[in-house]
């Protein structure tokens, strides 16, 4: 006979192969964010226009 | 080495020179020594925080199976592999290498830091901080946007720690020390030791005068993400007049040899001006030699107390154009001007207020440096009072370009950089920008047009 499954089973989640993603941080002479100096504050370069 | 026995081994993060988060569910890590970013997937993410818990290998590929619908026998080889892998690229120690098989972007992709980015803004994560330690200084640079004003008591060390471990806590990973001259701080290297033991990557900005071998050493140690040091020229009559110090040149270049020697990551910033303009290309030549990022900034600002006056050493419009036009900088002007940003970041001004944020010396709490808004200070409230309910953060994040419709719907705003600090100091109104940007604006288009 099936045993009910008791409230202490938790659900598995769906498994995927471990994976690491990799990207060099930004070496690129960029003029971003030039007056704080603070790596990667955002500020958009071109924001699409009628946004 | 059996796989019994390799089971057996308990692997050992690698702190030195890691930076992490585990942010929205992913762990998210800085190699420091490499300067790479890593996104690792839910399994991924979850083996590394089993690392933590200093379990065997074999425990962790229990729980793998446990947790995720995977047999044991295939958790075992999944994570012997992602273990081995992570030994390789040194992020373990206890555990044998294997072969690097990360999936890596292309040098010039920033796909990984444009979702994170994008998933801070929308999640509001205070991703970035930029906490100045002190606005004391031994230079008196001449374009300097500090005033000397009415001395005040800094942060203590307790309080710096406690403010870390509250950002920490929010899940903040990139931290930028800056100031005035951090190293006038003895406690810097204190400072800088908590930050990495909470796992920030963290980036110095000085002028280099006040670092001798000792804190070098100290520094280097501890593995800062990168050291950022002013150059305005390599000529000292030039350099020294704009820092008005004797022999500042000497001891700027003094420190960098010393931090290259202790491998480093070092950055060169110059704020272009009247004055050195003509250095640049010299300084970005001494910059690659020695293996350093380099970065220029011809957008002077105004002092924090509203005076215009170091706006009289910004460079000229054909300055501008030349600098923006020079093939050794980011071509940005070359993108497409139809394809802008997505997202959220196709709303709001920049990420300021919004998954970055700037702590002054005495715990006063800012969207950015350049926008002195203040939300709350952190000797009354905490971080997460200030960040999740400041009312006047709450209505600098409501602003959005709709707001500026002469912006918006001006020719130029395709090619327009923009920034709400300077809109702010400049002309008293984020939604205004300075006659400047929009000239830079025009000289972007003619760029991009001549490309064509």
């Amino acid at each position: 006979m099936k045993k009910a499954r008791t409230a202490e089973t938790t659900e598995r989640k769906r498994y995927e192969k471990p994976l690491i993603r990799s990207e060099k941080e930004v070496k690129e002479l960029s003029f971003n964010c030039p007056t704080t100096s603070v790596k990667y504050c955002g500020i958009p370069f071109s924001p699409k226009k009628g946004s | 080495m059996k796989e019994s026995t390799l089971l057996d081994l308990i692997p050992q993060k690698n702190d030195a020179i890691l930076a992490y988060r585990i942010f929205e569910g992913q762990a998210v890590i800085v190699d420091l020594e490499q300067g790479i970013l890593n996104t690792l997937n839910a399994t991924a993410t979850r083996i590394w925080q089993f690392i933590k818990e200093d379990v065997p290998a074999r425990k962790i590929a229990e729980k793998i199976a446990q947790e995720f619908e995977v047999s044991r026998r295939e958790a075992t080889n999944d994570v012997v592999e992602i273990l081995r892998n992570m030994a390789s690229m040194k992020w373990i120690t206890n555990f044998p290498h294997g072969k690097v098989c990360a999936d890596t972007a292309s040098n010039d992709s920033t796909e990984i830091f444009e979702a994170l980015r994008e998933q801070a803004t929308q999640k509001r994560r205070p991703l970035v901080i930029h906490f100045d330690l002190t606005y004391r200084c031994p230079l008196r640079c001449v374009h300097c946007y500090l005033t000397g004003g009415k001395k005040r008591l800094e942060c203590t060390l307790d309080e710096v720690k406690s403010i870390l471990d509250q950002l920490a806590n929010a899940g903040s990973l990139y931290l930028t020390f800056s100031g005035g001259e951090i190293f006038l701080r003895d406690d810097l290297p204190e400072i800088v030791a908590h930050a990495r033991k909470l796992h920030f990557a963290v980036r110095l900005l000085t002028s280099g005068v006040l670092m001798d071998t000792e804190k070098i050493k100290e520094i280097a140690n501890l593995h800062p993400e990168m050291v950022a040091l002013s150059v305005y020229d390599l000529n000292s009559s030039i350099h020294d007049a704009i820092t008005r110090k004797n022999g500042s040149l000497v001891k700027t270049l003094d420190a960098i040899r010393a931090l290259k020697e202790k491998s480093v990551p070092i950055k060169i910033s110059s704020v272009l001006m009247n004055s050195n303009i003509d250095g640049y290309r010299r300084l970005y030549s001494f910059a690659k030699e020695l293996g350093a990022q380099f970065q220029t900034d011809y957008r002077i600002t105004p002092k924090t107390n509203g005076s215009q006056e170091p706006l009289k050493f910004h460079i000229g419009d054909q300055e501008v154009m030349r600098i923006l036009g020079d093939p050794i900088f980011s071509r940005e002007y070359e993108l497409d001007p139809a394809q802008g940003y997505s997202g959220v970041f196709n709303q709001i001004l920049c990420g300021a207020g919004h998954m970055s944020c700037y702590i002054s010396p005495y715990g006063a709490v800012t969207p950015c440096v350049q926008l002195p808004i203040e939300c709350g200070n952190l000797r009354e409230k905490t971080f997460s009072e200030i960040w999740g309910s400041s009312p006047a953060l709450e209505s600098f994040r409501a602003i959005r370009f709709s707001d500026m419709p002469k912006c918006v719907n001006c020719e130029l705003f395709a090619y327009c950089r923009l920034c709400p600090g300077l809109n702010l100091v400049e002309t008293g109104s984020i939604a205004t920008p300075p006659q400047r940007i929009c000239k830079e604006a025009e000289h972007m288009k003619t760029l991009n047009k001549k490309r064509r």
